[in-house]
C-alpha cells in the first residue's frame, strides 16, 4: 500500500516536472527571438554562417537617436496619436459599455453585433471604402482622419472590456448613493469612476496598444504624410536593413512595454483593486 | 418625521402588474413592516417611496405634499439595501459621511458626525477600515450609519437582517429598534419573515401578489387574519368547514355562537373555522367553548414545545402545541377543547 | 416624471458609438459595396453592375489569393488555438502561481506585427540564424540549402509570425475562462474515477469551448484581412487577398478601383459569413 503510493507520488512529480520542462520551453520560444533581435542592434557586420556578429557597434542606435532620422519625431507622433485615439475611444466606450452593460433595451442584440463587427469584417476593406470620403472632406492625410480611422478597429474592444465590466458592477451601488443624496455627476464621478477605473485602465492599454501597432490604416488615410513609427518601420523592413529595423523594433516593443506598465504602476491601487468587485 | 401616504400606487414591468392600487398609510415616526413572500412587490413598494421607481399610476405623499416630482436625491427618503452596498473604495468614515459631502457639508463636520455615527452603531474605532476589512454585521452597522448621517425623515430597509447569522439578528433588531426610537424617523423596512415582522414594527403590511391583504398590529393580523394566506403567513392553523344555520356555526353537530370573531363579511359567506394550535387545551373541559373527543397520532418534542396531532371521530385531523409535557395522555384518547373567543371565521 | 428619458437613455449612452460604428464603419462599408458595384462617379462610373463581380470571382489570381489566404489564416489559427489551449491547461495545473511565467507568456501580445515580422525574417530566411546553426553544425553547407521558409509559397513565415503573436492571446483568453470553472467540479469528476485526461476532455473542454471558438473566429479574421504580413513575408505568387486588393486599390489607374473593392467586399463577406457560423455554432452548443 504504501508503495503504491509513493509510486504514484514519484508519477506526480515526474508529471510536474515535464510540465514544467514543457511550459519553459514553450515561453522560451516566446521569448528568445526577442533576445536574438537585441543581438542584432548592435551588429555592424553580420554575415552569414556566422552565429554572433563580426563587428558591434552602436551606430544604428545612435543613428535612432539623431534628430535627422525623424525616429524620435515620428514615436512622439505614434505617441500623440495613440493617446488622442485612447482618449476619444473612452469617452465614447465608457458610456455605451454602461447602455450595454446595464440596461435591456430595444435593438440591443443588433447593437451588441454592430460593436463586435469590426473585429471579424476587416477594417482594411472599411477603410478602403471611407477613404473616398475622406479625401473629400480633407479629413485624408491628415492626423485627424488617422486618428478617427484607429477607432474603427479600438472601440470594439474598449466597449466590450467596459460592458463586462458594468454588467458586473451592476447598477445597485449607484442606486444606493442616489438615495444618499448624489447627483448624477457626483455618482459617476465618487462612485462610478473610481469603480470602474481598472475596467477603464485595461480598455486603454488595449485601444493604446492596437492603435501604437496599426500599419495599413495610417498609411492608407495618412497618405504617407501622417509619418507615425510604424512608417518609418516599415520601409527598414521591407529593403531588409537588419541592425536599423532591429532598432526600431525594439523601441517600438518597449514603447508599448513602458506604456502598460508605467499605466499599470501610476493608476492602479494594488490594495484595492483586487476587491473592487467583490463588493 | 413625516406621515407616509400611498394612494392607489400601481406598476408595472413589461407587462406584469407588479403593484396593484395599493394604499397604505405609515402615521409619523411608526416602523412599519411590509411582509410577504417573495414577488409579492414589496420590494417594488420601497424603491417607489425612495423615488429608484415611479409608478404608473396613483400617488405617494410625504407629510401632505406629493413627492412623485421630487427626484430621487432630494426626498427625505433613504434606503438600506440589503446586501449593504458600501462603497468599496472608501473607508468606513467616508461612507457614513458620504451623503453628507454630496450635500456640500464641510470636511470637519462630517467627519465628527461620521465618527459620532460609528459610536452610535457601537464600532467606535473603524472608521479607517475598508469594507473589505469588516465583517458582515459590522457592514449592516455602517450602511445604517450611513444613511443615518442625512437625518432622513423617512429611513427604508430592505430585508435588514437577512443576511445576516441568526446569533447577530437580535443585536441588529435592537439596534434598529434603538436607533429609530433616538431619530425621530418614520421607518418602513421590508421583510419575508413573520416573526422579524412581529419584533420589530408597530405594524405589518402583508403583501401577496401585489396587493395588500391585510395591515395593522402584528397581533392582530395573527389573530384576526382576513384569508387562509394571510393566517399561513403567520404560522399554522387548523380549519374546520362547517356551514352557518340561525346565526351560528355548525360543523358537525357542535355549534360555536357567532360574536364578532370574523372580519367585514357577511355573516352567511362564512364557511370556516380557524384555530391555531396553542389554543387548542387538551384534557381540560372549558365552559365557553367546544368540547371534542380525539386520539393522539402524532406526538414531536420540538425544544421548549410538544407538537402533537390528532385525529377526530369524524376523521378530521387537528394540530396542537403545547409546553407541558402530559404522560397521560399518550396514545389514548383524550378531550380537546377550545374556547370560543379563540375561534376565528373566514370564508375561504 | 422621468420615465420617458429612462427608456431614451440607453440610446442617448449609445449615441457616440453609434455614430462612429455607423457613420465610419458601416459607412465604409457601403461604400466599399458600391464601389464594387461599378459605382465610382469620381470617373464617372454611375450604373451599379455585377460586372465587377463576375470578373474578379473568375480570374485565378485571385482564387489563387483566396485560397492562399484561407489556408494560412486557417492554418495558424488552428495551431495557435490547440497550442493554447494545451498551454492555458499547462499553466492553470501550474499549481503556484508563477507570476514570472504568467507575465512572461504575454509578451508576445504587445509585440506589434511589424516587429514579429522581422523577428521570423532574421531566424527563418536563408540567411537566418537557423541556417547559420545548421551550418555550424555540419549539417548544411551553403544557405540555399536551408528550405526556403520566407517568401516561399507554403506561406510558412507568414503562418509563423501568426502563430507566434497569437498563440499567447489564446493562452490568456483560454485561461481566464479556465480559472473561473469551479474547481470543485474536478473534485467531483476525480471522486466518479475520471484521471487528468478525461477530466480536460470532459470538465474544462466543454464549458471554455464558446471562448476557445470565438478566439479562434477572432484571430482568423485578424489573419485573414490584415496586410502587412503577407506583404512583407509572402511570396509575388500566389499573393493573400488583403495584399491583392491594396496592389489593385493603389494602382495609378483609377478604372481598377472596383476591382479592388470586390476583393475588399469579398474579404468582408467571408468574414461575415464565419460570424455567422460562429453564432449559430454557440447557439446549438448552449442548447
Amino acid at each position: 500500500m504504501s508503495q503504491r503510493n509513493s509510486e504514484k507520488i514519484t508519477k506526480i512529480i515526474q508529471n510536474h516536472k515535464l510540465r514544467r520542462f514543457l511550459l519553459y520551453s514553450i515561453i522560451l520560444i516566446m521569448i528568445l527571438p526577442l533576445l536574438y533581435l537585441l543581438i542584432w542592434s548592435f551588429a555592424r557586420r553580420w554575415p552569414w554562417p556566422y552565429l554572433l556578429p563580426e563587428e558591434f557597434s552602436l551606430d544604428s542606435w545612435r543613428y535612432f537617436f539623431n534628430p535627422s532620422s525623424g525616429a524620435l519625431a515620428a514615436l512622439s507622433l505614434s505617441f500623440f496619436i495613440s493617446l488622442a485615439v485612447t482618449f476619444l475611444a473612452l469617452c465614447i466606450s465608457i458610456p455605451a459599455g454602461k447602455a450595454l452593460g446595464l440596461y435591456n433595451f430595444k435593438g440591443k442584440k443588433i447593437i451588441n453585433s454592430l460593436v463586435l463587427a469590426p473585429i471579424i469584417i476587416p477594417p482594411l476593406a472599411v477603410t478602403m471604402g471611407i477613404h473616398i470620403n475622406f479625401i473629400r472632406l480633407g479629413l485624408a492625410g491628415r492626423v485627424i482622419g488617422v486618428i478617427l480611422v484607429h477607432l474603427i478597429p479600438t472601440i470594439p474592444y474598449s466597449i466590450k472590456i467596459l460592458t463586462d465590466v458594468f454588467a458586473v458592477l451592476g447598477d445597485k451601488i449607484e442606486e444606493q448613493a442616489r438615495v444618499l443624496g448624489a447627483n448624477s455627476w457626483q455618482r459617476f464621478f465618487y462612485i462610478t469612476l473610481p469603480l470602474i477605473k481598472s475596467g477603464i485602465l485595461s480598455a486603454g492599454t488595449m485601444v493604446f496598444i492596437v492603435s501604437f501597432s496599426q500599419y495599413f490604416l495610417t498609411f492608407l488615410m495618412g497618405g504617407g504624410r501622417v509619418v507615425t513609427f510604424p512608417m518609418i518601420l516599415f520601409p527598414l523592413i521591407e529593403t531588409g536593413n537588419r541592425p536599423l529595423a532591429a532598432v526600431y523594433s525594439w523601441v517600438f516593443i518597449l514603447a508599448a512595454l513602458a506604456f502598460t506598465i508605467i499605466i499599470e504602476r501610476i493608476f492602479k491601487n494594488k490594495e484595492l483593486s483586487k476587491e473592487y468587485l467583490q463588493l | 418625521m413625516k406621515k407616509i401616504e400611498l394612494v392607489n400606487i400601481s406598476k408595472k414591468f413589461d407587462n406584469d402588474l407588479i403593484l396593484d392600487k395599493i394604499n397604505l398609510n405609515v402615521e409619523a415616526g411608526e416602523l412599519v413592516a411590509l411582509l410577504g413572500p417573495s414577488g409579492c412587490g414589496k420590494t417594488t413598494t420601497l424603491k417607489l417611496i425612495a423615488g429608484l421607481l415611479g409608478p404608473d399610476q396613483g400617488d405617494i405623499l410625504f407629510g401632505e405634499k406629493s413627492v412623485l416630482n421630487t427626484k430621487v436625491e432630494k426626498r427625505s427618503s433613504v434606503l438600506v439595501f440589503q446586501d449593504y452596498l458600501l462603497f468599496p473604495h472608501m473607508t468606513v468614515r467616508d461612507n457614513i459621511a458620504f451623503g453628507l459631502k454630496m450635500r456640500g457639508v464641510s470636511k470637519a463636520k462630517r467627519e465628527a458626525k461620521a465618527e459620532s455615527l460609528l459610536e452610535m452603531v457601537d464600532l467606535p474605532g473603524y472608521s479607517h477600515y475598508y469594507p473589505h476589512e469588516i465583517s458582515g454585521g459590522q457592514k449592516q452597522r455602517v450602511s445604517l450609519a450611513r444613511a443615518l448621517a442625512i437625518d432622513p425623515e423617512v429611513l427604508l430597509l430592505d430585508e435588514p437582517l437577512s443576511n445576516l447569522d441568526y446569533n447577530l439578528r437580535e443585536d441588529m433588531q435592537n439596534l434598529i429598534l434603538e436607533l429609530h426610537n433616538k431619530n425621530d424617523m418614520t421607518t418602513i423596512f421590508v421583510t419575508h419573515d413573520h416573526e422579524e415582522a412581529m419584533l420589530l414594527s408597530d405594524k405589518i403590511a402583508i403583501m401577496n401578489k401585489g396587493k395588500v391583504e391585510q395591515y395593522g398590529s402584528g397581533e392582530e393580523i395573527y389573530k384576526k387574519p382576513v384569508n387562509k394566506f394571510v393566517a399561513d403567513f403567520f404560522g399554522t392553523a387548523n380549519y374546520i368547514k362547517g356551514r352557518i344555520e340561525k346565526g351560528s356555526f355548525y360543523f358537525n353537530s357542535t355549534k360555536i355562537p357567532l360574536k364578532n370573531q370574523f372580519n367585514e363579511l357577511n355573516k352567511n359567506e362564512i364557511n370556516t373555522a380557524m384555530i391555531r394550535p396553542e389554543n387548542i387545551e387538551i384534557n381540560s373541559k372549558v365552559k365557553n367553548g367546544i368540547n371534542l373527543k380525539a386520539e393522539i397520532i402524532e406526538r414531536k418534542f420540538i425544544g421548549g414545545k410538544l407538537n402533537y396531532r390528532f385525529k377526530l371521530k369524524n376523521g378530521h385531523e387537528l394540530v396542537a402545541s403545547t409546553f407541558i409535557e402530559d404522560h397521560n395522555i399518550l396514545n389514548e384518547e383524550c378531550n380537546l377543547s377550545v374556547k370560543f373567543e379563540n375561534i376565528w371565521f373566514m370564508a375561504l | 416624471m422621468d420615465d420617458k428619458y429612462e427608456i431614451l437613455k440607453p440610446y442617448i449612452l449609445l449615441l457616440p458609438a453609434l455614430i462612429v460604428l455607423i457613420v465610419l464603419f458601416l459607412g465604409g462599408l457601403v461604400s466599399a459595396i458600391a464601389q464594387s458595384l461599378g459605382y465610382f462617379p469620381l470617373i464617372g462610373l454611375e450604373e451599379f453592375t455585377l460586372n465587377y463581380f463576375v470578373e474578379v470571382l473568375t480570374d485565378a489570381q485571385f482564387l489563387a489569393a483566396l485560397r492562399f489566404s484561407i489556408y494560412i489564416s486557417l492554418l495558424s489559427s488552428l495551431l495557435s488555438v490547440i497550442l493554447g489551449v494545451f498551454l492555458a491547461y499547462q499553466l492553470l495545473k501550474l499549481a503556484d502561481d508563477n507570476s514570472f511565467i504568467s507575465a512572461i507568456y504575454k509578451l508576445p501580445i504587445i509585440v506589434p506585427y511589424l516587429a514579429a515580422t522581422l523577428m521570423v525574417f532574421l531566424i527563418f530566411s536563408q540567411s537566418g540564424i537557423l541556417s547559420r546553426i545548421l551550418y555550424n553544425l555540419n549539417i548544411i553547407d551553403n544557405m540555399n540549402l536551408f528550405p526556403k521558409m520566407v517568401f516561399d509559397n507554403n506561406g510558412i513565415g507568414i503562418i509563423l509570425t501568426y502563430f507566434w503573436k497569437q498563440l499567447p492571446f489564446v493562452t490568456l483568453v483560454v485561461l481566464t475562462v479556465l480559472k473561473n470553472i469551479n474547481t470543485s467540479w474536478e473534485e467531483v469528476a476525480s471522486n466518479l474515477g475520471a484521471n487528468g485526461w478525461q477530466i480536460f476532455w470532459n470538465i474544462y473542454f466543454p464549458i471554455s469551448l464558446p471562448s476557445i471558438s470565438s478566439a479562434f473566429v477572432i484571430i482568423f479574421a485578424f489573419s485573414f484581412g490584415a496586410y502587412e504580413v503577407p506583404y512583407l513575408l509572402g511570396p509575388t505568387f500566389p499573393r493573400a487577398l488583403p495584399v491583392l486588393a491594396f496592389q489593385r486599390y493603389n494602382s495609378l489607374d483609377l478604372s481598377q478601383r472596383p476591382y479592388a473593392m470586390v476583393i475588399a467586399v469579398t474579404l468582408a463577406a467571408i468574414s461575415f459569413v464565419l460570424m455567422l457560423i460562429y453564432k449559430k455554432l454557440i447557439k446549438i452548443s448552449k442548447l
